[in-house]
């Protein structure tokens, strides 16, 4: 199967300090992969730097196949087709929810407004949102937010779809709501990329399970293989401490 | 200020340039008051969380776009305090450019107050006059603020129930749509 997105050989330190050390691996259409590992084991940063937040030293990131880091791609489209959730929401604080999620649109895909709003409202209401069209970000709840927020990143109709550790700032019972909204989406085919602290969530829904370990992925493969059967002392250490 | 104002002024008519007095009291506040309001702007780009950047890049804006419709509207929310602030403290300091013969409030008080030798009543009054000039500066941003915070409250579009959303979050069949808790 073709992959949509490939990193062969990926680097990136900040200053001395070397997060991630050679980093391999590809995710094909429609698969949702789990990065875990512990904090400090660069899967924030493999994850910022797949959507050039952070700009990697090394290697090469392949968008079905192009090179996004040789400069021949143009990065709006690019960015519209790569859509990432934060841990911190990080919803546009002086928008409504509606805008928030017509926003990017409008201005990087140049859709009309009427269009927008109707693409916009689509997906509120797929993530149960919709009634809250005209709430500002600070009146909503963590769950809320985070919903919105994947709301704004499907929108944008991506191909991929990013999450950073999407329910590390919410309480338990907002994960499961944020959760449930995510296992919607991997069933109906997304591509996603999660980082993640939530194995039963990887244990469930993930195509594939990568364990990222001091900047270099340790195991990867399904997460019976990974999560059922760990081969190293590491991963074994890892999964023993999260129960 | 008065140094200020008194360089500049002097020093352009020895240069052979002889500015208006009121024109030189708007350039000589401009650029007094242009120092200070371009480190208070600075601030509150600065302030800006900069998971705002990130989020607005993400969705593939562009620098110009993100700085347009998403810093720079949280940055002039948080910043006008301090702008009221620079304004109110600009009306009072006006009073400065007398030394340069600017016939402004101050200088007209002076003038009033020597010419009848009546001192109370005449600064009593510039003073109602500075109060009111300062309040209602305050006034006006503060009915901006308010009107950029929006509404306190927010209308619920439909049941508050999510009964139409495609992914639901009730509390019912919780036990089966939560594998990842079993």
């Amino acid at each position: 199967m073709a992959s949509v997105i490939e990193v062969k050989g990926l680097k990136k330190s900040f200053g001395s300090h070397e997060v991630l050390r050679s980093i391999d691996f590809a995710t094909g259409k429609g698969e949702c992969t789990c990065i875990i590992g512990s904090s400090g084991s660069g899967k924030s940063t493999l994850l910022r730097c797949i959507n050039l937040l952070e700009t990697p030293d090394g290697g090469e990131i392949l968008y079905h196949g192009e090179d996004i880091l040789s400069g021949n791609v143009n990065m709006a489209q690019y960015h519209a087709r790569v859509g990432m959730v934060f841990q911190q929401f990080n919803l546009f604080n002086n928008m409504s929810v509606l805008e928030n999620c017509m926003t990017g649109q409008m201005k990087v895909l140049k859709r009309g407004k009427e269009e927008a709003r109707a693409n916009a409202v689509k997906y509120l209401t797929k993530v149960g949102m919709d009634a809250y069209i005209n709430a500002k970000p600070r009146q909503l709840s963590g769950g809320q937010k985070q919903r919105v927020a994947i709301a704004r990143a499907l929108a944008m109709d991506p191909e991929v779809i990013l999450f950073d550790e999407p329910t590390s700032a919410l309480d338990p019972e907002m994960v499961g709501e944020v959760l449930n909204v995510m296992q919607t989406l991997a069933q109906e085919g997304l591509t996603m990329l999660v980082v993640t602290h939530e194995m039963g969530f990887a244990r469930a829904v993930a195509d594939e399970v990568v364990f990222m370990d001091q900047g270099v992925i340790c195991e990867q493969g399904t997460p019976a293989e990974v999560l059922g059967n760990p081969k190293s002392e590491r991963l074994k250490a890892f999964l023993a401490s999260m129960l | 200020m008065i140094v200020q104002a008194v360089v500049i002024y002097y020093g352009a008519q020895y240069a052979g340039f002889y500015m208006d007095t009121t024109f030189a009291a708007i350039f000589i506040i401009s650029i007094n008051t242009g120092a200070y309001m371009a480190e208070i702007v600075r601030g509150g780009i600065v302030s800006v969380d900069k998971g705002q950047f990130e989020a607005a890049h993400a969705i593939g804006m562009t620098h110009w776009q993100t700085m347009v419709n998403v810093v720079l509207p949280q940055a002039i929310r948080n910043i006008l305090p301090s702008v009221g602030n620079e304004f109110i403290v600009n009306i009072k300091d006006s009073s400065v450019l007398n030394v340069i013969s600017v016939t402004e409030l101050f200088f007209q008080a002076k003038s009033a107050a020597g010419a009848y030798y009546r001192y109370f009543e005449v600064y009593f009054i510039i003073a109602v006059i500075y109060l009111i000039l300062t309040l209602s500066v305050s006034k006006i941003l503060s009915i901006i603020e308010r009107k950029m915070d929006g509404p306190e409250n927010y209308v619920i579009h439909g049941s508050q129930s999510d009964s139409r959303a495609e992914i639901h979050v009730s509390k019912e069949n919780e036990e089966a749509s939560k594998p990842w808790q079993a």
